[in-house]
């Protein structure tokens, strides 16, 4: 057993298994319910009324958004606060890939406790399953290329675990929604290109000048037009398909077995959805499911990954596929997304209320 | 130079003095030492004795509290447990060396030890401890397991001794616990009860961690030898029993109603919790739905308004 998994005693194993068998888990929830969350992005996504515009969590980030336990207590660290930032720039494209986008997804995980070996590790555990299950399907990295062979758009993605809490359980899930909130209100100014070597400059147009210094394209000389315009500025494309990812829980069935009656309890794994530290200290195996709900009646899963050393048998797995796109509805709705002022805790701010 | 400090006569106690660390609180000059600036020091302040004055610095960061002549600094900071003999606790066995269990009573901090002789020997007997039961340690508690347990001793650098030398200590099975921050639960006769008509039987742990059950059958036995027994076996039958649907919910329920406190972060007695569990019935609420924000707020509302 590895140090970030809790230390639990065999009895409250048992306690946790029989609970999720029962429907009633030890926080009253049942097996697909969702805690829930709240993620705070800009003002507004329409930029037309300028009132209710208001400070992102990042102001000098092309997108940002920040994400906490809905239950939360101002003063502790103990609930689950994230911080997510977009930032573009415009670049060469690789030579590998001439008229595709890049896109980075870099993970730092700055909770206080626990030893920073630990930390380390589930920052890169974090950032590789994200990477695996998301990068491909966040952006249309075709449409982020502005000139084939001479510019296209970088996205760096930055996600700031800030306390993780006692949800470290379902990081994924959570991390995954705020990637999409944050790139959902990120604003890429508009950008025309044109090989004119024309100098004046055009109303309200900001004109810089991006010299190609390709060695391949020597001759190829491409000026960008940045439109300062923030109303003509949009957001990267695709991201409405920009998935989100349900982590699936499996627990064992053995030990429920071993207390109750063989003939009250079918044999099948127990599954949950959105689980705790000490939920998945007993766990055999945990399948990730990232999942496109951008055609709502018709929900897409687009990548799998498991974690945990545990087997899991093929016939558990379409059941897993099953649970997880129930959940993903269930999931929009405990991730509430909210333009808002401040990034209070909600009971601070019900109090702020009163 | 100048020091902006909180004299002892000035402070009015309507008025919440937040001081950090190496503030200077009150000024006495040695020169007048029947003067009315005197001051006793208390708790979270030390002294700094300069050739014509004492000043009366915070140690930590608080909020100042006075009474009469003692001014102490009652610290923001809450995740302090510093234990006293004679609190019960209910802490983890995180290793079995040779003599004794180590015990973690809150995260990060020293885990206090509990001797092998701390400890009833299955069986209740008295005797000296052989090289055999320090061999059985393990089969007794291992690593992970709850315990409940008294402070026997608080030694020199702050570390607990702790013992389970009554019926009513030793391993929690077949239960859940809530950790709250210590400060929260405050220290009463009785740390031990049976809430909720009978229902359920709630540890209080002074460090923060509650421990609670379904109510076992009483134990309504006149002592001795056979009491033990008597308790050993209802503690086996109570943690191979599991929880039908209904208990489980109503225990769900408990410890949310525990969440519930935490979060608005007032006290958690048993009468604040009982207070919430009830309300929580009363509005028909589902048990997951008590940590819902709005939910949390409404149902302890009487608990905080006693508060203040």
């Amino acid at each position: 057993m590895d140090d970030s998994t809790p230390l639990l005693s065999r009895s409250e194993m048992d306690f946790i298994r029989e609970g999720c068998h029962q429907n009633c888990r030890v926080d009253g929830r049942g097996r697909d319910e969702y805690r829930g969350y709240r993620i705070v992005t800009e003002g507004s996504m329409s930029h037309e009324d300028n009132s209710s515009t208001s400070n992102p969590p990042l102001i000098l980030s092309n997108g940002s958004a920040r994400l906490f336990e809905a239950a939360r207590h101002a003063h502790e660290d103990v609930s689950l606060h994230m911080l997510c930032s977009v930032k573009a720039e415009v670049v060469h494209p690789s030579a590998l890939h001439p008229a595709q986008g890049a896109m980075e997804l870099h993970v730092e995980s700055l909770t206080s406790s626990g030893p920073n070996s630990q930390r380390r590790k589930t920052q890169d555990e974090l950032e590789a399953t994200l990477s695996k299950l998301l990068m491909r399907d966040l952006v249309d990295l075709e449409a982020l290329c502005i000139v084939p062979y001479h510019y296209v758009w970088r996205l760096h993605v930055d996600l700031f675990v800030l306390t993780a809490g006692s949800s470290h359980g379902s990081l994924c899930d959570a991390a995954s929604h705020v990637i999409r909130a944050a790139l959902q209100c990120t604003r890429l100014p508009a950008i025309t290109s044109s090989t004119a070597t024309a100098n004046e400059s055009h109303n309200g147009l900001a004109k810089a000048s991006f010299r190609n210094k390709n060695p391949l394209f020597p001759h190829g000389g491409v000026e960008l037009m940045v439109d300062g315009d923030l109303a003509v500025a949009s957001p990267p494309p695709g991201v409405n398909q920009a998935p989100i990812i349900v982590s699936v829980t499996v627990l064992a069935n053995s030990e429920v077995l071993r207390r109750t009656p063989v003939s009250a309890v079918s044999v099948a794994p127990v599954l949950i959805l959105d689980a705790t530290p000490d939920e998945e200290a007993c766990a055999v195996a945990q399948v990730h499911v990232a999942i496109d709900r951008s055609d709502g009646s018709n929900p897409l899963i687009t990548a799998l990954h498991q974690s945990r050393q545990g087997s899991l048998p093929l016939n558990v797995l379409t059941d897993v596929c099953a649970i997880a796109l129930q959940g993903a509805m269930s999931a929009e709705a405990a991730y509430v997304i909210r333009p808002g002022r401040n990034d209070l805790g909600l009971l601070q701010e019900q109090f702020l209320f009163q | 130079m100048s020091h902006d400090t909180i004299s002892p006569s000035s402070s009015s106690s309507s008025v919440k003095h937040l001081v950090i660390p190496g503030q200077i609180l009150a000024v006495s000059s040695l020169s007048d030492p029947n003067g009315q600036d005197s001051f006793l020091r208390g708790h979270g302040t030390y002294v700094e004795k300069t050739e014509t004055e004492d000043r009366l610095v915070a140690s930590v960061l608080g909020i100042v509290q006075r009474v009469n002549k003692l001014v102490s600094v009652e610290s923001v900071s809450d995740g302090v447990y510093v234990g006293q003999v004679g609190d019960l606790v209910v802490g983890r066995i995180t290793s079995v060396t040779s003599q004794r269990w180590k015990v973690r009573l809150i995260p990060h901090a020293r885990d206090a030890a509990l001797p092998l002789s701390g400890v009833h020997l299955p069986g209740g007997v008295q005797r000296m401890r052989t090289a055999q039961d320090s061999r059985d340690m393990r089969s007794y508690l291992q690593e992970g397991d709850l315990v409940s347990a008294e402070v026997h001793k608080t030694q020199q650098d702050g570390s607990l001794l702790l013992h389970t030398r009554s019926v009513r200590y030793g391993k929690l099975e077949n239960g859940c616990i809530v950790t709250v921050p210590p400060k929260l639960i405050p220290r009463r006769k009785n740390h031990f009860t049976t809430i909720l008509n009978q229902q359920f039987q709630v540890l209080w742990g002074c460090n923060g961690v509650i421990w609670m059950q379904r109510a076992m059958p009483d134990l309504e036995a006149t002592g001795g030898p056979e009491l033990v027994e008597l308790q050993e076996r209802r503690r086996v039958e109570h943690a191979s029993m599991p929880l039908s649907p209904e208990e489980r919910r109503n225990l769900a329920r408990l410890r949310n109603a525990i969440e519930c406190l935490r979060l608005v972060f007032c006290r958690v007695t048993q009468e604040a919790v009982e207070q919430v569990y009830e309300t929580s019935l009363a509005l028909n609420l589902n048990v997951s739905q008590m940590l819902v924000p709005v939910n949390v707020i409404r149902l302890t509302e009487p608990s905080r308004k006693a508060e203040g």
